[in-house]
């Protein structure tokens, strides 16, 4: 396995596409962080940032990670370098985890990283302002490596089962486009299951809003975010994305293990 | 959804039965129905809440994945036979009993109780005490979500919301069909009337199935989709058993199954209201009575030649719709537009305002000049033209602005500045209100009018009800220390004034005063306190009579708007 993973990390190093991708992600997401804190109708912060548009932190980051999970677990399949592995005297135990493992666990580390990136640019031009305290905002981030870490895990799933690069690529651009619409048109829900709504949740302040009645304006508004977290909603992403991830990872496994490579 | 489970379940039994016929090995196509269920699972899982209901649905996925990892049929058939079975039992929890389809109605009690023990502002001034409220109601709910009981949802909800006392704390379920169901069910049976105790302290029946005025069962309108559902096989037959016996609207009543009527008042648990004061509870008590019994009761009653008599009345269906068609008989204002006068007779006129409402610009902002003005114009006009008595009728208002209460009251007020009351000062942080060290609320912006006194020729009467209440209850506080001002009705107003929000739960929502209208002395206005004695005063209580009884139920007119024409 050893390896395999060397061989992986000397051929994803010198990837240039990989580089490519990445900066324009980043550049995006920035000028994203920018453009929402200039077109704020409430006073700009970095803070507002995440409490009005949570989405922006975890929504595109789909793509990427099935762009990268596809040309990792998939692109073997495609150029039949799997086939030289496997006739090399790799088993197919020590072939799925160098790809699922690297795959998973860097996809959701950079997926997590690109999070920051609109909220440092935000912050950079228009601070971080009073709506939410920075510890509460940087654990809740933190917190979504592991939902990543179960989207990636599907993908890589998905990865072993289709054989095709192009497909969890294509699953990642669907997810990112319907992932919003998806979450609106179900409304409430429950269901830690789905990455999207762990991500949702975890990135979703508390909020209190009360008014006061103001004799020359009428009713004024004043919200308040509680930046805290639950204990249940720590413990229930991280277990929940563990105990799904290894069912994705397994069934994958399971799958590939006596799949047949025509 | 419930589809894409049978799906897996088809799934699971395909695999069972067509483990012997395959070959021995599996190809890559069979490996992926190994996998389906996974990916059903997946879909569905964002269309259903998390309950455990759905726990086999989920083994079963695991059970066939385990496939993947053995090539022995046996085995396969046998790990095939227990995923099916796994989710025939998901499909059994969830379709057959139940399970979890009512939602999480303890997770929405909860939800809503940590908001509002965060955020109701008159905690103190009402001595709510928390930990015993949750102590006694979240077993309810729990019972409630453990057998889907979405009637015992609602009635906890009810029970729950009228021990604040505050007419502003209120649950409505999202879905107004489990709302009617649960109504008629809650409010007992309906054995063709209902009843009112007499100013002298005389039980009497009203809206008495049968008579001309009263409601029917024949024909619930439009308002209630399902209390068809509750009627009796014999209740068209029975229907006039009241009537035929004797027993009329006005008739005395002297004893309810066995019991005297005070006994079975004992017994109500329930109401569809919330009544901050005592004595509105004690006055509308004695209709709620009327719905307990079982398939039938023995009513005594005086007959018309004072003779008394007992009639068994089979129950005819749900008593709900009745109890509410006798509060409407009794509580109904005028009906014409907000804010519009009309003349009574040739000395009095009277304004009727329903609700604090005139625009949506207004409402969102504090400036009801237009309003103010439209309004003068009437009352000049009225006045030109020598009318002496303006009857106020602020029945059944339910509130609005407080801003427009200031534009009207402004017409009839002594000249000179008058409060209406004080913000408090917010922390911004938590969007909750500073108290200072005195306990008290800190006050914060004032608002006043000033006084025109365009009624000084006349007299002005307000007639109230609980349903006046918020800003009908602020109003009447306000003119009721205007000299030539009497405050009248039945009951007094409802006396629940801070301002309102809501916060919505799955099932439905709740309502709570969480904004506090202060007084000079920072003190709360009008809400009332632990004692329940009213906030707002009434000058005069108009005596429930017989001849109240005969006018409201027997002809159908208006008894409190005549009785302040002719006071």
């Amino acid at each position: 396995m050893k390896k395999l993973l060397s061989s992986l990390s000397y051929q994803s190093l010198r990837n240039g596409a990989f580089y490519r991708l990445t900066a324009l992600f980043i550049v995006a997401l920035a000028v994203f962080g920018v453009v929402l804190g200039m077109t704020s109708d409430e006073t700009p912060g970095a803070g507002r940032l995440i409490v009005d548009s949570p989405s922006i932190l975890w929504l595109f980051q789909s793509m990427i990670i099935a762009i990268i999970v596809g040309t990792v677990c998939a692109g073997d399949f495609k150029d039949k370098d799997i086939y030289y592995e496997i006739m090399s005297g790799h088993s197919r135990l020590d072939i799925f985890f160098s790809k699922a493992i690297p795959a998973t666990v860097f996809t959701a580390l950079l997926a997590t990283l690109f999070s920051v990136v609109p909220v440092i640019s935000n912050c950079i031009f228009f601070g971080w302002g009073d709506v939410i305290e920075v510890k509460g905002a940087v654990i809740r981030i933190v917190l979504c490596f592991f939902p990543f870490f179960r989207l990636a895990a599907f993908f890589t799933l998905i990865a072993f089962l289709s054989k095709s690069r192009m497909l969890v690529t294509a699953l990642g651009y669907i997810a990112m486009c319907f992932g919003v619409v998806l979450l609106n048109i179900i409304g409430s829900h429950t269901s830690f299951l789905l990455s999207f709504f762990n991500l949702q949740d975890l990135l979703e302040f508390g909020t209190w809003s009360i008014y006061n009645l103001d004799p020359a304006g009428g009713i004024v508004m004043h919200t308040a975010y509680d930046s805290s977290i639950s204990g249940s909603m720590i413990s229930g992403t991280i277990i929940i994305s563990v105990l799904v991830s290894a069912v994705y990872l397994i069934a994958g496994y399971g799958f590939f293990r006596k799949n047949d490579l025509d | 959804m419930d589809m894409l489970m049978f799906l897996i379940l088809a799934i699971c039994i395909f695999c069972f039965f067509l483990q012997s016929i395959r070959k021995k090995y599996d190809s890559s196509i069979w490996r992926l129905v190994y996998v389906a269920p996974l990916m059903l699972a997946v879909l569905i899982s964002p269309f259903i809440d998390w309950n455990i209901g759905y726990a086999g649905m989920y083994i079963a996925v695991v059970l066939m994945l385990l496939q993947l990892f053995t090539e022995k049929q046996g085995l396969k058939k046998l790990i095939s036979g227990g995923a099916a079975l796994s989710v025939m039992i998901s499909i059994i929890c969830i379709m057959v009993l139940n399970m979890g389809v009512g939602g999480s109605y303890t997770k929405d009690f909860e939800d809503a109780f940590a908001v509002m023990k965060e955020h109701y502002v008159l905690t103190e001034e009402k001595g709510i005490d928390w930990d015993s409220l949750y102590a006694k109601y979240h077993p309810l709910f729990e019972k409630a979500e453990r057998e889907s009981d979405e009637i015992l949802d609602h009635k906890s909800w009810l029970q729950f919301t009228q021990e604040f006392h505050d007419g502003h704390v209120g649950y409505i379920a999202s879905d107004y069909r489990i709302a009617e169901r649960a109504e008629c069910e809650i409010f007992g049976k309906d054995y063709g009337l209902s009843l009112l105790r007499l100013t002298s302290g005389e039980y009497v029946a009203v809206n008495v199935e049968g008579c001309e005025k009263s409601m029917s069962i024949l024909d619930y309108g439009e308002d209630y989709e399902y209390a068809d559902d509750y009627l009796s096989d014999n209740a068209e037959s029975d229907r006039l058993q009241l009537l035929n016996a004797g027993l009329h609207n006005g008739s005395v009543l002297t004893s309810w199954d066995g019991k005297s009527i005070e006994e079975i008042e004992k017994e109500v648990d329930v109401y569809a209201e919330t009544f901050p004061s005592k004595d509105n509870e004690e006055f509308y008590l004695p209709m709620y009575a009327a719905g307990k019994g079982g398939d039938s009761v023995e009513i005594g009653f005086i007959d018309d030649a004072g003779m008394e008599k007992t009639v068994t009345a089979k129950a005819l269906g749900a008593y709900y719709p009745r109890m509410i068609s006798t509060v409407k008989k009794l509580d109904d204002g005028v009906n014409i537009s907000n804010l519009d006068f009309q003349p009574v007779n040739s000395d009095a006129a009277v304004l009727r305002i329903y609700q604090m409402a005139y625009d949506l610009k207004s409402y969102e902002g504090s400036d009801y000049t237009a309003m103010t003005e439209e309004v003068r114009q009437k009352v000049l006009e009225y006045r030109d033209k020598g009318y002496k008595r303006l009857i106020i009728d602020l029945r059944k208002n339910g509130g609005g602005s407080p801003f427009m209460v200031g534009g009207v009251v402004q017409l009839f007020a002594p000249e000179g500045e008058h409060l209406i009351s004080y913000s408090a000062v917010i922390n911004e942080k938590t969007a909750t209100y500073e108290r200072g060290a005195d306990g008290k609320y800190v006050k914060d912006q004032k608002m006043s009018y000033m006084g025109e006194n365009l009624w000084s020729q006349g007299d002005i009467i307000i007639l109230v009800n609980y349903e006046t209440v918020s800003a009908g209850d602020m109003m009447t506080y306000l003119m009721s220390e205007y000299p030539n001002v009497t405050i009248m009705g039945f009951t007094g107003s409802n006396s629940s004034c801070q301002a309102v929000t809501s916060y919505d739960t799955a099932s439905g929502g709740i309502s709570f005063s969480a904004v506090p209208n202060l007084g000079e002395d920072g003190e709360m206005i009008i809400d009332t306190r632990t004692d329940r004695v009213r906030g707002v005063p009434i000058d005069h209580v108009i005596p429930l009579t017989e001849e109240a009884i005969a006018a409201i139920y027997d002809k159908g007119e208006d008894y409190l708007l005549d009785y302040a024409v002719n006071y």
